[in-house]
């Protein structure tokens, strides 16, 4: 089963066109199995963990992937450096008054939390 | 602000991943004058990494992400070093997007059959420097410099589909190597520049050196095994040439083992360069005054055979040669 870190703060590019690689709230940063210990740093106030106990890391490690153009598929451009976002605003309210108070919410079924992620 | 300093370890770090690390610490590194240095202990991290934009940087103050010697691979394929392995398609397992950036020895897998390869420097983000990264058994590019003003020390690409790429204005490549690539060992775009020196290609399935119309290479000392682009040759082999202890795809391993050579002490002395000054190879053995060899490493002579390199420095600094 997985475990998502996520970003909780806004970062930005010199410009529009650097910020479409920057990183941003609700970006997934890492992915990993629920075995797995955090760092130190990975935590509040820079990051959200989110649990995944009924979710295997095969099923979301998609949302990691940046945003690429295969118009020419020997050529792929990148135009963003994630593809998809949570939109904490979005999120239910208790749900998102946890995460931001405790860092950390556990979501069980897979269509709750790929209900959550958004394509940028 | 002081400098910075964050580890990046299996556990008990402050990161677990290096991703994590460049998300996480992104700020203006010149308002805070801070060089972020980011540690990289022995592990296998294997998450999609990029520097993001999110930084302000400069000449002075920059990311540097760092693999401690004794975490790091000594210049072949390691797996109980830090190294970075990710299956990813259509783009590479380590992006960076920040000027300045620095990073010293990192090895980089990445196996996806549609990769397009290992570490891409992307557009724009000029005077980034690489020192002693290997990366290896990737189907797409090795290298990718998609900017100008690059700098490559000490580093191989072993078994990439091409294995340092120029695609915007120079790259300056010392004592780097480029072997087994499935198409070009060092590629220079339409006018575009490769600076070479020390540097060695072979095994390549195209051409070991390869300019595009209108782009340049510069070659000093350097060899190949093909002579493609008149770069003047050596065989990739174990028994001749070059004298590798290993040149089978796969296992490759570039440290050099006769006096005999081609390689040995024919290299041009950078210690004092006015780019970019070193003294050691990719696995930290030091190279002697005036006695460069080309590629990733510097000979070292069985026990008793030879003289070099550390009494001779040691000696010199006395006065004594």
């Amino acid at each position: 089963m997985a475990k998502i870190l996520m970003l909780a703060f806004d970062t930005f590019g010199a410009d529009s066109e650097q910020d479409r690689f920057a990183y941003k709230i609700g970006h997934i940063v890492d992915v990993k199995p629920d075995t797995h210990v955090w760092g130190s740093a990975e935590g509040l106030p820079k990051f959200w963990r989110i649990n995944l106990p009924g979710i295997s890391v095969d099923k979301v490690i998609q949302f990691i992937d940046d945003k690429v153009d295969l118009t020419k598929p020997n050529e792929p451009v990148l135009t963003c450096i994630r593809k998809w976002k949570m939109d904490a605003n979005a999120l239910p309210t208790a749900i998102r008054n946890t995460l931001v108070t405790k860092g950390e919410i556990t979501i069980t079924k897979q269509t709750t939390f790929d209900g959550y992620m958004k394509l940028v | 602000m002081a400098n910075k300093t964050v580890t990046v370890k299996s556990s008990g770090g402050d990161y677990t991943s290096l991703n994590a690390a460049l998300a996480g610490e992104s700020a203006d590194l010149v308002t805070n004058t801070c060089i972020l240095t980011i540690e990289c202990y022995a592990m296998q991290d294997t998450t999609l990494c990029s520097t993001g934009t999110g930084y302000t940087t400069s000449a002075d103050y920059y990311i540097k992400v760092v693999v401690p010697t004794s975490e790091r691979h000594n210049g072949t394929r390691s797996a109980t070093k830090y190294r970075l392995e990710v299956s990813k398609g259509f783009g590479y397992v380590l992006t960076i997007s920040e000027k300045y950036t620095r990073l010293t020895g990192l090895q980089i897998k990445n196996t996806h059959a549609t990769s397009a390869g290992g570490i891409s420097f992307s557009a724009g983000n000029t005077n980034t420097i690489i020192d002693s990264c290997l990366v290896y058994d990737s189907p797409g590019l090795g290298f990718n410099f998609a900017a100008s003003n690059q700098l490559a020390v000490n580093c191989v690409a072993m078994s990439c589909e091409t294995g340092f790429y120029q695609s915007s204005g120079t790259l300056t490549c010392y004592n780097c190597a480029a072997v087994n690539s499935t198409t070009y060992g060092f590629s220079v775009g339409g006018y575009d520049t490769i600076v070479a020196k020390n540097c060695y290609a072979g095994g390549s399935g195209t051409a070991d050196y390869y300019v595009a119309t209108n782009g340049t290479l510069t070659h000093t000392t350097s060899f190949s095994e093909d002579g493609s682009e008149s770069v003047p040759t050596a065989a990739f082999a174990t028994d001749s040439g070059c004298y590798f202890t290993n040149v089978t795809a796969g296992a490759e391993n570039l440290n050099v083992t006769s006096a005999s050579s081609s390689l040995y002490n024919t290299g041009t002395d950078l210690h004092a360069d006015a780019t970019w000054a070193f003294n050691v190879d990719i696995a930290g053995t030091a190279r002697p005054d005036g006695a460069w060899d080309v590629g990733a490493f510097e000979y070292v002579a069985p026990s008793g055979a030879e003289y070099r390199p550390i009494f001779h420095n040691h000696y010199r600094e006395m006065g004594m040669v």
